[in-house]
């Protein structure tokens, strides 16, 4: 119980130690190392230290703790260069087996406290042994879907695939070392069965087993065939860079001609091919609802009106009648009378000069005499340079006494 | 399906896992591949391979005077993109660094791309240098530039659009065809092949003055 008490004080300052430093550490990850430069973090970096946080890395300088990279590369899904992912894969197994073992001859001798480890030993054992499996096969399809892409040039590409091919193959290995073990056997045949083992083995190994099988198969295959590919392509590439730069320093260049040559290359022989069409039978009974149903899915046709084009000149739209705007037949005449009038030395009579001038004017003479008349209200300033005097005459009746517009005479002012 | 590789033969698709998936790995059945080649031999054509076996294409079985205008054209339109898509590929490379681009599967992801060239002025140039090289309008912004020269070299079946929400883009087998066009050129042109050895030539003097 004490010893339980001190575990849980010694990972709650860890964590404390984490989250107050985080800052630190970040910065440490990112950049590769932490240097003292007389400022506070020299106290925070040592203090990290004393957690086994940062390591030290040489004079006056920190890093941070492999474990603890290690973690932090997986979480960012960090790509290193030669990562060791399969080599240990072996080696665990072998511990998973050991632990088995050791369990074994613990109960066998009647040490039940060593049995106690061995059996928290082999839990712990084998949740590392399926982590391993499943980090490295997720790292190595990671690095297998990328093409190794952190590196650039072909060389480089070539060693990264030969070092992470030798990584899947370790894996294979130590896998096929599991099955030559038949772990599970050796459980199920224990003197003294143990559940809690059993269930162990088999959720975390047993169980994914095969699916690592596959994935190992996959990814070897995957990465004999790239290097394959890798290989083949080098000289190309090379002649490729070649020709690229031939290219360059000659814009002008054609290749010749070469279709009359003894030697031609399969290349050569392409044939590029037809445009494929085909159409529809109307005479076919078996299609007519399909082409019934095409016919109304198709969209009406657009209209489209097209106008020669012609420098220099914007066409009107075709068929456009040209509206032209003229004053009514008796504005016009009524401004004639008026600039007459204006002119004239003498008076002059509306009637007369309507009979004189417009006798054609389809306006009766009445009406003509009351447009004078009021022709200087309705139609502007021409019409005030005249003045008009009205005939009249009293009508016969004697009641209404009405007065009777005979003529209207008009001279200038 | 047969019907499907027959059409997309004789249309001059190049089928390979990366264009046409369905219909490699029906090719890749030698049954299948047999009746396909036993039906084109009847109209005098066959089923060819690219160099390292990654992709199909038609072919002329014979060469007559009937294949004859049709091999003229074909060669005439592989002459006058050579350097346009020589250029691009190599400024794909430059760009990104990946030799390995001029591998049938190899992505191109466009976002990244120009975000390179963006902050590389010499990548610029050399964008629009390959541009010019397409008859692309110089005026145009580098994304549309570079859109436009993706989308010829998705004509001319270099690449295909693999996700056109985030333009990626996958190289297809044709660019074997391409490797094939320029290690014959370079091995049997005089003007390349005097104008290669002079330069490897010149390289290995530079290295023995410098040790």
């Amino acid at each position: 119980m004490k010893r339980q008490s001190a575990t849980t004080n010694l990972l709650s300052s860890a964590f404390n130690t984490l989250l107050k430093h985080q800052d630190l550490i970040q910065q440490v990850y990112l950049s590769g190392s932490f240097r003292k430069d007389g400022s506070k973090n020299d106290r925070r970096a040592y203090e990290l230290q004393q957690h086994r946080i940062f390591i030290t890395g040489g004079k006056e300088t920190f890093l941070l703790s492999s474990h603890l990279t290690r973690f932090l590369d997986e979480v960012t899904q960090r790509q290193r260069l030669y990562d060791v992912l399969g080599e240990k894969a072996a080696a665990q197994v072998t511990r998973v087996w050991t632990l088995v073992e050791e369990y074994k001859k613990s109960v066998m001798a009647g040490r039940t406290d060593e049995a106690d480890i061995a059996i928290e030993d082999f839990h712990m054992a084998c949740a590392e042994l399926a982590d391993t499996f499943s980090t490295g096969i997720s790292k190595l399809l990671y690095l297998a879907e990328t093409n190794f892409a952190v590196v650039n040039s072909i060389e480089a590409k070539n060693r990264q695939n030969r070092h992470f091919l030798q990584q899947a193959k370790y894996f294979s290995s130590a896998l096929r070392s599991l099955d030559g073990l038949h772990i599970e056997e050796e459980i199920d045949n224990l003197y003294c069965e143990n559940d809690s083992l059993k269930n162990t083995y088999r959720t975390l190994i047993l169980e994914r087993k095969i699916e690592w099988h596959t994935e190992i198969l996959r990814l070897i295959q995957f990465f004999e065939s790239y290097l394959f590919r890798l290989r083949e392509l080098a000289p190309d590439v090379k002649r490729f860079r070649q020709f690229a730069g031939f290219l360059d320093q000659n814009p002008g260049y054609e290749p010749p001609d070469l279709e009359d040559s003894h030697h031609r290359p399969q290349w050569m022989m392409r044939d590029i091919g037809i445009r494929q069409e085909a159409y529809a039978d109307p005479g076919d009974r078996t299609a007519f609802d399909y082409l019934c149903e095409v016919t109304s899915s198709l969209p009406e046709a657009k209209e489209s009106i097209s106008r020669m084009k012609e420098i220099g000149r914007i066409e009107r739209a075709p068929n456009k009648t040209l509206t032209v705007l003229r004053p009514p037949v008796h504005i016009v005449a009524l401004s004639r009378f008026v600039r007459d009038a204006a002119k004239s030395l003498s008076p002059i009579s509306a009637l007369y000069w309507k009979r004189e001038n417009c006798p054609d004017m389809d306006v009766p003479d009445d009406v003509w005499l009351l447009l004078v008349i009021h022709s200087k209200d309705y139609y502007g300033s021409e019409f005030s340079l005249v003045r008009h005097q009205r005939v009249e005459r009293r009508g016969e009746s004697r009641i209404s006494r009405n007065k009777f517009v005979q003529d209207v005479i008009v001279h200038g002012l | 399906m047969f019907e499907r590789v027959i059409f997309l033969l004789l249309e001059g698709n190049f089928i390979c896992h990366v264009s046409q998936p369905e219909a490699y790995s029906f090719l890749n059945d030698e049954n299948n591949l047999k009746s396909v080649e036993d039906y084109l031999a009847r109209i005098e054509r066959r089923v060819a391979r690219t160099s390292k076996q990654t992709g199909f294409y038609l072919a002329f079985a014979e060469y007559g005077d009937k294949e004859r205008a049709k091999i003229r054209t074909s060669y005439a339109d592989i002459k006058n993109s050579l350097g346009p898509v020589v250029a691009f590929f190599q400024a794909i490379i430059r760009a990104t660094g990946q030799e390995s681009l001029l591998m049938q599967g190899s992505i191109i992801e466009v976002d990244t791309l120009m975000g390179r060239i963006d902050q590389d002025a010499s990548l610029r140039s050399e964008l629009q240098s390959v541009g010019v090289r397409f008859k692309i309008a110089a005026d145009a912004s580098h994304r549309k530039m570079m859109e436009a020269i993706l989308k010829r070299m998705v004509n001319d079946q270099y690449l295909i659009l693999n996700n056109p929400e985030r333009s990626i883009y996958l190289v297809t087998s044709k660019i074997e065809y391409l490797l094939d066009v320029i290690k014959f050129i370079s091995e049997t042109d005089e003007t390349v092949i005097s104008s290669e050895a002079e330069d490897e030539a010149l390289a290995e003097w530079k290295t023995g003055a410098l040790l």
